[in-house]
């Protein structure tokens, strides 16, 4: 029975290849099993020597995270253990010597993440997909200057110009707000979607606009129900591109940013200077700083595969 | 359905000419082919046409209404794409309602139409599918039923055969052709193929280098060509064009052949050949009869046999010119053969060598 044995042989490879892929992702993601680890050991166990991996887990990385605290001195620590209106996290808190006096800003970074890279994202895709359209399908004057041109704000790395522009924006007003962030942000990130999605629209043939034109639409008409459901897989790719980018940025919010518009990035490390080096509250900050973007991913992940292959894969 | 008017219609590209000025007038429910070489303008003429490209200069007359400035959709024609342009995020009936729903149509009216469209076209059991799963054939049917569906007042067609096999594209030229005679919509059909252009077009317009060369009927730009470049881009292989010098009656070849001109061509070329006499012989492959006593010696250089004929390569005696004659099938000629033949009085034709035109009998 011939038949049988490739199926079993097809079987055998699938297997073997569903093995090699899972072995190959336990590699790439021990750092992040080790954040996710670090996140949940008490203080003691983060920095045992060898490391331990087996823990009993401990919440004080989300306490240290999100709580500000204060150091008990010895005298008052007998008062404290004594009472019964304790909150679990006080508790936590108290096992470390400490008592909790209100919210720490993580919170308050993480949303201004959110509000920054969303912003920043959505218009420096809004603002692309618009230019690269323009690039694509109409004849410009200058047209190649200008595309090196925008190329060219990328060619200077970012930390050579965040003094003037941290200058600039305290003349401005604009040091410490949002807008300002959004702003440089979707500056940065035009570069790459205007180039990126141009690439996608040129592989639009122009037939598909012209053929709408012919039959009765508008221009505007014409790129929004025919252009852009083609080129959908393109700009999610690049919405991803620059949505990573404004997430994980660093140097410009560190140098921008002191307090209002703080954003998650610079404000993770700033635990290593409360009261010791508090790894798991940092581990644990980092873990929750990546979800967003995996749920982003995960939810465009149809649309970036077709988008990667960059139009690879024709009709 | 309507009349398309150009009236010294001109495309520029900066300094580049894409279209020099051209006068075209298209009757109600004719087919015209624009015919050419790839880069010759016609594909620009076209989408000026259907307003897809701007005109530098002129005027483009739609029934008689000015429609030079009006965009695409304000110009009630239906243009039908060398790739066919199918919507791939849609559906075969989708894609052809999409031109009646643009213009906002009452819904049972756009599915009363487009069912009939669909029963015409045959493409019923494709409605629901995607233009991606489509056959090339099937896809050019679709791309035709959008065009149809609207009724539009002209058809534009750029290349419409030009992706399709070719076993495929004669059984489309066949049915584009039949849908013509049966809707006698005006039709404006752009191809490179001069087969296509000859068996479809009521008349052809023969372009080259931005420039109209002939319009005609097939029979006026087969036998009848304005000049040199037409006779030899029409029929497959083009005329046979003979170098010589007219004097006396007799036009001298190269390689030491005489043709004795017909007496009707005589004062027609002594009226307009150029001074020193220097004109093209033209003839069709068909029109060269094989005779021993033919005044024009020749030696075969090839025969290849076509079925239903055997086409000669002649090599004219001591010229590097080659003549190609079509001969019946029986016959097959050693390459060396020494042969004579003539040209049919009544389809000879002559051109200034120089201007490179037509001698009018």
């Amino acid at each position: 029975m011939p038949k049988v044995e490739n199926v079993q042989r097809v079987r055998a490879i699938t297997g073997l290849r569903a093995a090699a892929a899972i072995v190959v992702c336990i590699i790439f993601l021990i750092p992040i099993l080790w954040m996710l680890l670090t996140a949940f050991k008490p203080q003691q166990d983060v920095i045992k020597v060898p490391p331990k991996v087996l823990f009993t887990p401990s919440l004080q990385g989300f306490v240290n995270l999100f709580f500000q605290r204060l150091s008990l001195p010895q005298s008052q620590m007998a008062q404290y253990e004594g009472r019964s209106d304790l909150n679990w996290w006080d508790q936590v808190a108290l096992a470390q010597g400490q008592i909790t006096i209100g919210p720490s800003q993580y919170t308050g970074r993480l949303l201004n993440s959110v509000i920054i890279a969303t912003g920043s994202t959505l218009a420096a895709v809004a603002l692309g997909t618009l230019a690269a359209y323009a690039f694509s399908r109409f004849r410009i004057r200058g047209q190649a200057d200008l595309l090196f041109f925008i190329l060219s704000t990328r060619m200077l790395p970012a930390v050579v110009v965040t003094i003037p522009i941290f200058l600039m924006y305290r003349r401005l007003g604009l040091s410490d707000t949002h807008l300002g962030l959004i702003l440089l942000y979707t500056v940065f990130n035009l570069s790459l979607s205007v180039w990126l999605i141009k690439g996608f629209m040129d592989e639009i043939p122009r037939e598909y606009e012209e053929a709408a034109l012919v039959d009765g639409y508008s221009r505007w008409q014409a790129f929004v129900k025919i252009v852009l459901p083609q080129a959908i897989s393109g700009i999610a790719a690049t919405t991803v591109f620059c949505l990573i980018f404004a997430w994980n940025e660093y140097a410009f919010a560190l140098m921008l940013t002191s307090d209002r518009a703080r954003t998650a990035p610079p404000s993770i490390p700033s635990q290593l200077g409360t009261g010791g080096v508090e790894w798991s509250a940092i581990a644990f900050g980092s873990l929750l700083f990546l979800i967003p973007v995996v749920i982003v991913v995960f939810a465009l992940r149809n649309y970036l595969l077709r988008g990667i292959t960059f139009g690879a894969i024709r009709q | 359905m309507a009349t398309i008017q150009l009236q010294q219609v001109e495309k520029r590209f900066g300094e580049f000419h894409a279209v020099q000025p051209m006068d075209l007038t298209i009757g109600d429910g004719e087919f015209v082919a624009l015919l050419g070489p790839s880069g010759c303008g016609k594909t620009t003429t076209l989408r000026m046409i259907a307003g897809l490209e701007t005109v530098s200069s002129g005027r483009i007359l739609l029934d008689n209404r000015n429609v030079t400035n009006l965009r695409g959709r304000e110009r009630d024609i239906a243009f039908v794409f060398q790739l066919f342009a199918l919507y791939p995020h849609m559906t075969v009936r989708q894609n052809v309602a999409f031109p009646l729903q643009t213009q906002r149509e009452p819904k049972d009216a756009i599915e009363r139409r487009v069912d009939e469209v669909i029963k015409m076209l045959e493409i019923g059991h494709l409605q629901y599918l995607r233009p991606g799963s489509l056959s090339g054939g099937d896809r050019q049917r679709v791309a035709l039923a959008r065009a149809l569906v609207r009724r539009p007042a002209a058809f534009l067609m750029d290349e419409p055969l030009g992706a399709l096999d070719a076993e495929f594209r004669e059984v489309m030229r066949v049915e584009i052709k039949r849908l013509h005679l049966a809707t006698r919509a005006t039709t404006v059909y752009v191809t490179h193929d001069q087969v296509e252009a000859m068996a479809m077009g009521d008349r052809i317009v023969v372009m080259s280098n931005a420039v109209v060369q002939q319009i005609g009927t097939p029979q006026q730009v087969y036998y009848d060509p304005s000049n040199l470049f037409v006779a030899r881009f029409i029929g497959s292989p083009g005329m046979n064009l003979l170098p010589g010098v007219y004097g006396d009656g007799v036009v001298t070849l190269g390689g030491g052949n005489h043709y004795p001109v017909p007496a009707p061509w005589r004062a027609a070329i002594e009226r307009a050949a150029p001074a020193d006499g220097r004109v093209v012989v033209g003839f069709r492959p068909e029109s060269a009869l094989l005779r021993a006593d033919g005044p024009l010696a020749a030696e075969v250089y090839a025969d290849d046999l076509h079925g239903a004929y055997t086409m000669l390569h002649l090599a004219l005696n001591a010229a590097d010119t080659i003549v190609h004659a079509r001969a019946a099938r029986e016959l097959s000629y050693p390459i060396g053969t020494a042969l004579h033949f003539d040209i049919a009085p009544d389809q000879v034709r002559f051109f200034d060598a120089t201007t490179e035109r037509a001698i009018a009998l």
